[in-house]
């Protein structure tokens, strides 16, 4: 709020940091589709299962209302799935963004890349 | 409506239930002044943000979530019309994937502390500060009605005032904590909130639990054969009778997180990308279990008070969970029952509290640093000018939510209404934040025209709607929530925008250093102190410049 220091970036493109040269490095392409690839298939799984969920309540609702067990139904079912599938995706994205992190980290001191203050 | 008051605790124990209420109450803000006292002795209130760990943000980022909405609305949609209620919270929760795969950690990475100075990051500042300002003002208006509804409801059942005065104490309670509590660090409230909610959440599941033995499905065939739907209560349609409407509500609670200001601005207050990402991991385990206990609690409120406690909750089913309380601890008139009713409303009363306290902090930010003090005063605003300024934003923001809160009226399910600010959020933030973040040619007309179909799109749908319009006269737009229209909506501005700012000198260099810094964390601002301010923004044109 107001507290008188800026908080925005005003620096951009400061030349002290080639951003264009990392940018264009291999390394750092292949960290970027590794990053990516992660991100589609975490994105493409959420999709399948939240996707299919969504479409399935609006438009098959007499399969969503079938019974399990008693009172316990399919949405119900695949509603605590959908619980579980979040907790996966989220812990198993948090493990690959680690890895990641390590290998990114590992990159800029090879390259000595560093922002200087 | 006098109904639910007529149920409220009786005449002599109301001293008793107002006693407790307030003792909690106390005891919570209590709490918060201290515990936030404490940090703030450490080191200065911004930068004491970026050293909240990732286990406190992420308990911080679910309080900020849990709001009365998703604890009073989900419990009551579920008492009222079983699964759907259940589809909301669901959404709701698995926002928090694609929030941790496509933003959260970008935003850590290229930003400082709004959202704004993510847009800000390669594209000039002015028109884009204004554009943010207004959304978030906008969407902070929104959710402090939803708030408002569910809280006047509470105070009404409690002390017997009429709703409007319900809230107008709400609103009077929420800008006083605002305006004292201005230089609490608003995480700790969220911290003790949170945890006050789980407790009383899962005291309450469990509590329902044991009435049926453990057994769940026990719980959920009595639930059904009280609701005297049959079958359909236990699957989609009753809420959303609408097959689209269904299907839109569900997106704007998946997407709508991904556009929250006060959300996306606690990403902001951790270390780093890895504390940013653990605190996600943290929010969706403790979220998780939390639609568990509400949903157990939602079924117990059919299966235990039966067709009665439609009477006590009233056509939006928000006072469900307190008076369930009640029942459990005994009943009207019982010590137990009064206390234990009491207790939830507090917590549900603190919750209203810390969050809108926290989003309106978050569109005070905005008003009075970014709009006025940036834009409108060009950085010649003192700190004294900027806060006042944020304390009118704030005011003003109260004032209309107040008005809209008594005119919309209490037959509003709060989850329903904190649905459409999903909707507003998700349609005039989201697309803006995503495509900064990855599409090179983007630029600030494009944030302008975003942001604006965004928001007057979802704006203008959500009046036409039926939830607007009386059930006599056919709405204009069929939809109950609009996102799934209003969103392309504004992925549409965003292009339009950018095609015609297309001869806009974009440093498309800059582009590279969001990309870089946004996967190696390069540059990226640490738990250092922050420079002072230089002058206003150069123009980015140091780096090859396209005007293609």
């Amino acid at each position: 709020m107001a507290d008188g220091v800026d908080i925005r970036d005003r620096d951009i493109g400061r030349p002290s940091v080639p951003w264009q040269e990392i940018a264009r490095s291999e390394e750092f392409r292949r960290l970027e589709s590794l990053r990516r690839r992660a991100m589609l298939v975490t994105l493409g799984i959420f999709l399948a299962v939240f996707g299919t969920f969504l479409v399935m309540s609006g438009y098959a609702r007499p399969f969503m209302h079938k019974s399990v067990d008693g009172g316990l139904t399919v949405a119900y079912v695949w509603v605590l799935a959908l619980t579980v599938v979040a907790w996966v995706l989220v812990w198993a994205y948090l493990r690959f963004a680690e890895r990641l992190e390590l290998r990114a980290q590992e990159f800029l001191r090879r390259g000595g890349y560093e922002e200087d203050r | 409506m006098s109904d639910s008051t007529v149920f409220a605790a009786a005449a002599p124990a109301r001293g008793l239930t107002i006693g407790v209420f307030i003792a909690v109450l106390a005891l919570a803000l209590g709490i918060t002044f201290w515990a936030a006292r404490r940090i703030q002795s450490a080191t200065d209130f911004w930068s004491a943000g970026r050293g909240i760990t990732g286990g406190q943000n992420g308990i911080a980022v679910a309080g900020e979530f849990l709001s009365a909405a998703a604890f009073l609305g989900v419990v009551g949609l579920m008492f009222l019309s079983g699964f759907d209620g259940y589809l909301t919270g669901i959404a709701a929760l698995l926002s928090f994937v694609p929030l941790l795969v496509l933003l959260a950690e970008r935003m850590r990475l290229a930003g400082r502390y709004t959202m704004a100075d993510v847009l800000g990051l390669r594209l000039p500042i002015g028109r884009v500060l204004v554009a943010s300002g207004i959304s978030t003002m906008c969407i902070a208006a929104f959710y402090v009605v939803a708030q408002s509804v569910a809280a006047g409801s509470l105070i009404e059942a409690l002390v017997g005032v009429p709703y409007w005065v319900g809230v107008l104490i709400t609103v009077a309670a929420i800008l006083t904590y605002v305006v004292l509590g201005g230089m609490v660090s608003t995480t700790w409230v969220q911290i003790i909130k949170a945890s006050l909610l789980m407790i009383g959440v899962a005291t309450m599941a469990i509590w329902v639990l044991a009435k049926f033995g453990f057994d769940p499905i026990r719980l959920l065939n009595r639930a059904a054969a009280q609701s005297g739907k049959g079958a359909a209560y236990g699957g989609p349609g009753l809420v959303f009778p609408n097959r689209v409407d269904e299907i839109s509500t569900g997106l704007a609670f998946m997407l709508g997180t991904l556009g929250l200001p006060h959300i996306l601005m606690r990403f902001m207050t951790v270390p780093d990308a890895r504390a940013a990402r653990k605190s996600i991991g943290w929010t969706v385990g403790l979220v998780g279990i939390f639609y568990v206990f509400v949903a157990i609690i939602g079924l117990g409120g059919r299966a235990i008070l039966g067709p009665a406690g439609e009477k006590l909750g009233g056509k939006s089913g928000n006072l469900i969970a307190p008076y369930l309380a009640q029942h459990l601890g005994g009943g009207p008139g019982h010590a137990g029952g009064d206390i234990f009713f009491a207790a939830i409303s507090a917590v549900a009363f603190t919750t209203i509290l810390a969050v809108v306290a926290g989003l309106l902090m978050a569109a005070s930010g905005a008003a009075a640093h970014d709009v006025y003090g940036t834009v409108l005063r060009k950085d010649k605003a003192t700190d004294r000018e900027e806060i006042i300024a944020g304390r009118v934003a704030v005011a003003a923001i109260g004032a209309i939510g107040a008005v809209l809160a008594i005119v919309a009226g209490k037959t509003f399910n709060v989850q329903l209404l904190v649905g459409m600010t999903f909707a507003v959020a998700a349609s005039a933030n989201f697309p803006v934040l995503l495509l900064s973040l990855t599409w090179r040619r983007f630029n600030s007309m494009g944030v302008v025209l975003g942001i604006a179909f965004g928001l007057i799109s979802s704006i203008v749908l959500i009046i036409l709607s039926p939830m607007v319009w009386s059930p006599k006269t056919a709405a204009p737009f069929p939809l109950g929530n609009p996102a799934i229209v209003s969103v392309p909506i504004g992925f549409l501005g965003c292009l339009i925008g950018t095609w015609i700012g297309r001869r806009e000198r974009l440093g498309l260099g800059t582009f590279d250093k969001v990309r870089v810094r946004s996967t190696t964390g390069l540059g990226a601002e640490g738990a250092q102190p922050r420079r002072p301010t230089p002058g206003p923004t150069p123009p980015a044109v140091r780096e090859p410049v396209v005007t293609r």
